[in-house]
C-alpha cells in the first residue's frame, strides 16, 4: 500500500467529516486571529433597547441580558478561548519533554527523582490539580494556562521518557554510539527526532482537552474578565437567565464542542495514520 | 490474595505522602495570602494581620508550617475552615455521601451506555450502526460537561419540567447529574470496548471457538467480551476519579450539595484549609479506586489469578 492510499480515507462520510472539521478549524481560528472581520457588532455594544432578543434577523444568536450580539461575543471570545488551549499545551508539552529528555539522559538518581515528582503529580486527576494550582494562584488568564500546562506535564514527561529508553538500544542508536558519537549528540540528532512524533500527537489532541479544561476553570469563574470574556465564561453568565434565553448559554458551548470535536476526528484519523499496526478494520 | 492487597496497600503510603506534600507545596505559593482576604481587604490594622498570621502560624517558616500540617494530618485533623471555622473533616464527612452517589450513579450509567455500545460497534464494525455509534461516542467526549448539564436543565427541567434541575435531595435530583456526568465517560469506554473487542477477535483462540462449532453469542459473550473487558476496567477506575473531580463542576451546575460544590466555593473563597483537605481527599480515594480496580483483575481474568 502507498502512503496516499493509507491516509485516504475509504468512505466518503469519513472524508466529509475530515473536511468539516478541517473547515471548523479555519473558521474559528480566523475568528480568533480577526474577529472584528467576523462579527456582525462590537461585542462590547450595550443597547437596552435590544435585551434578551431571540436568535434571528440580524443578531444570529441572539442578544444578552446587556443587549450585546451573542454571535459577536461568541466570535471574540474565541481568541481567548483558543489562546488558553494553545498555550497551555506549548508550555506543558515543553516542560513536559524537557523533564522526560532529562531523566532519559541523566538516568539514575535524577531519572529516579524526577519520575517519583511525575508519579505524584499523576495522582491527582487533572482538573483537581489545575483546580488546586488555579485557587493558590489567583484568578485570571494566565493563571489559567499555567494550571492547565502544569497539569498536563506528567503525561508529556512519560511519553517523552518512555520513547527514549525504547530507542536507546535500537540499531541505529547503536550505529550512533559505535561511530564514536557523543551522548549528548546521540541523544539530541538521534533518539529526539524519533521520539517526538507520538507527544507532538498528543499535544495536537491535547488541545482539545486544554480547551476543555481552561473553559471549565473559566466557568467556575477563575477567569477575571475585563471586556469580552472567553467562552466558559459566557456560558457561565448565560446560566442566570436559562429560563428566559436559552441562546446565551447554548451557543459558546456549541463553540466548544464543534473546536474539540473537529481537533478529535482529525486527531483519530492522524493517530490512525501513524500506528504502525494500522487502524483496526 | 490478601497478601497482595496488603502489599499494595503498603506501596500506597509514599504515594499519599507525595500528594500531600504536594498540595501543600502548591497551595503554599499563593502570592494574595489568605489573611488579607479574611480581614474584609485591607481595612484591618497591621498588627491586627499581624495577629491573625500568628495565630494560624503563617508567620513561620515553610518547614515548620509543614510539620505543623503533616503532623495534624497524621492524627487526622485536617485543619478548620478559614471562614466559617468548621472542621474541615466534618465538611467532607457531611458532603462526601452527596458526591459518593453521584460518582457511583454515573459510574454506572458510564459502565452500561459504554459497554453496550462499545459491543454493538465491535459487531456491527463498519456499518452504519457502527459509523453513527462512533461519532456519538467523540462527540460525547468533545462537550464541555458544564454545557451538556446546561443543555439537559433546558429540555428536562425549563422545557419539559419532567426532573428538578437543582437539589441534591432524593434520587429524582440525581438523575441528570448522573447522566450528564455519565455521558462522557461512556463515549471513552465505549471506544475502550470496541478496540479491545476487534483485537480479541483477531485472536486465534476466537477462530478456534468457532471451529468448535460455538454459537456466535457464546464466543462474543462468554470468551470474547470478558477479554476486551479488562483495559475498561482501568479505565472506568481512572474516570471514577476523574468524574470526582468533574463533580467540582457538575455540583456546581445543579446547585448540589457535595464536596465538589465545598472545593469550588473554598478556592473562589480562598479557603486553603478546606481547598487542601479536599484535594487531598479526593486523592486518596482516587488512589484506592484505582487499587481496588487492580484488584479486581484477578477475578475477571484467571491468567493474572495464577500468576500471583
Amino acid at each position: 500500500m502507498t502512503s496516499a492510499e493509507v491516509i485516504a480515507p475509504k468512505k466518503n462520510l469519513e472524508r466529509l467529516l475530515l473536511a468539516l472539521s478541517g473547515g471548523v478549524l479555519l473558521f474559528l481560528i480566523a475568528c480568533s486571529i480577526a474577529p472584528q472581520w467576523m462579527a456582525t457588532a462590537s461585542p462590547t455594544d450595550m443597547r437596552m433597547d435590544r435585551v434578551l432578543l431571540p436568535p434571528g434577523g440580524d443578531h444570529w444568536f441572539g442578544t444578552d441580558n446587556l443587549g450585546r450580539d451573542v454571535y459577536s461575543v461568541v466570535v471574540h471570545g474565541s481568541r481567548y478561548s483558543l489562546l488558553i488551549g494553545v498555550a497551555s499545551v506549548v508550555l506543558g508539552c515543553f516542560a513536559g519533554t524537557l523533564l522526560g529528555l532529562l531523566a532519559g539522559y541523566f538516568g539514575g538518581i535524577w531519572d529516579a527523582i524526577i519520575m517519583r515528582v511525575v508519579d505524584t503529580l499523576m495522582t491527582i486527576p487533572g482538573i483537581l490539580l489545575a483546580l488546586a494550582i488555579a485557587a493558590s494562584l489567583g484568578p485570571g488568564m494566565r493563571n489559567i494556562v499555567l494550571a492547565v500546562a502544569i497539569s498536563s506535564v506528567p503525561g508529556y514527561a512519560r511519553i517523552m521518557r518512555g520513547g527514549l529508553l525504547s530507542l536507546q538500544n535500537r540499531p541505529f542508536a547503536l550505529a550512533a554510539r559505535s561511530l564514536g558519537a557523543s551522548r549528548p549528540r546521540v541523544f539530541l540528532l538521534h533518539l529526539l527526532p524519533h521520539s517526538l512524533p507520538p507527544v507532538l500527537l498528543m499535544a495536537a489532541l491535547g488541545i482539545g482537552s486544554a480547551i476543555l479544561a481552561g473553559s471549565g476553570l473559566s466557568f467556575l469563574g477563575l477567569g477575571e474578565w475585563k471586556e469580552v470574556p472567553d467562552w466558559g465564561a459566557i456560558l457561565s453568565q448565560g446560566r442566570s437567565y436559562l429560563t428566559v434565553a436559552w441562546w446565551i448559554s447554548t451557543f459558546p458551548g456549541i463553540a466548544i464542542t464543534l473546536f474539540v470535536l473537529s481537533i478529535n476526528l482529525i486527531g483519530d484519523r492522524l493517530r490512525d495514520v501513524f500506528d504502525p499496526a494500522g487502524p483496526l478494520e | 490474595m490478601i497478601k497482595l492487597a496488603a502489599g499494595r496497600m503498603l506501596a500506597l503510603l509514599p504515594v499519599v505522602f507525595g500528594s500531600s506534600v504536594l498540595v501543600f507545596v502548591i497551595l503554599y505559593l499563593i502570592p494574595g495570602d489568605s489573611v488579607m482576604s479574611r480581614l474584609a481587604l485591607g481595612t484591618a490594622s497591621p498588627e491586627r494581620i499581624a495577629e491573625l498570621r500568628g495565630q494560624l502560624g503563617l508567620d513561620l517558616p515553610l518547614y515548620e508550617q509543614f510539620a505543623r500540617y503533616f503532623s495534624r494530618l497524621l492524627r487526622g485533623d485536617l485543619g478548620s475552615s478559614m471562614i466559617t471555622s468548621e472542621p474541615v473533616l466534618d465538611k467532607i464527612a457531611a458532603h462526601f455521601p452527596a458526591t459518593l452517589a453521584l460518582t457511583a450513579a454515573s459510574s454506572a450509567v458510564a459502565a452500561t451506555v459504554g459497554i453496550a455500545l462499545g459491543m454493538l460497534s465491535a459487531i456491527r464494525r463498519n456499518g452504519a450502526t457502527d459509523a453513527v455509534i462512533r461519532l456519538l461516542a467523540l462527540l460525547s467526549i468533545s462537550m464541555p460537561s458544564f454545557w451538556t448539564g446546561i443543555l439537559l436543565i433546558l429540555a428536562f427541567s425549563v422545557h419539559w419540567s419532567w426532573l428538578p434541575a437543582t437539589g441534591s435531595g432524593g434520587m429524582l435530583a440525581l438523575i441528570l447529574p448522573a447522566i450528564t456526568l455519565g455521558i462522557a465517560g461512556a463515549g471513552f469506554i465505549a471506544r475502550m470496548v470496541r478496540n479491545g473487542m476487534l483485537e480479541v477477535l483477531k485472536e486465534p483462540y476466537i477462530a478456534a471457538l468457532r471451529a468448535k462449532g460455538l454459537t456466535e453469542r457464546t464466543v462474543l459473550y462468554r470468551h470474547a467480551l470478558r477479554n476486551a473487558l479488562i483495559p475498561a476496567v482501568t479505565l472506568l477506575g481512572m474516570l471514577a476519579g476523574e468524574m470526582m473531580a468533574g463533580a467540582v463542576v457538575i455540583e456546581t451546575v445543579f446547585a448540589r450539595q457535595g464536596i465538589g460544590r465545598v472545593l469550588a466555593d473554598a478556592i473562589l473563597a480562598k479557603d486553603i484549609p478546606v481547598v487542601q483537605g479536599v484535594v487531598l481527599f479526593s486523592a486518596v480515594v482516587y488512589v484506592v479506586v484505582n487499587l481496588l480496580v487492580d484488584l479486581s483483575y484477578s477475578l475477571i481474568d484467571p491468567r493474572i489469578r495464577r500468576t500471583q
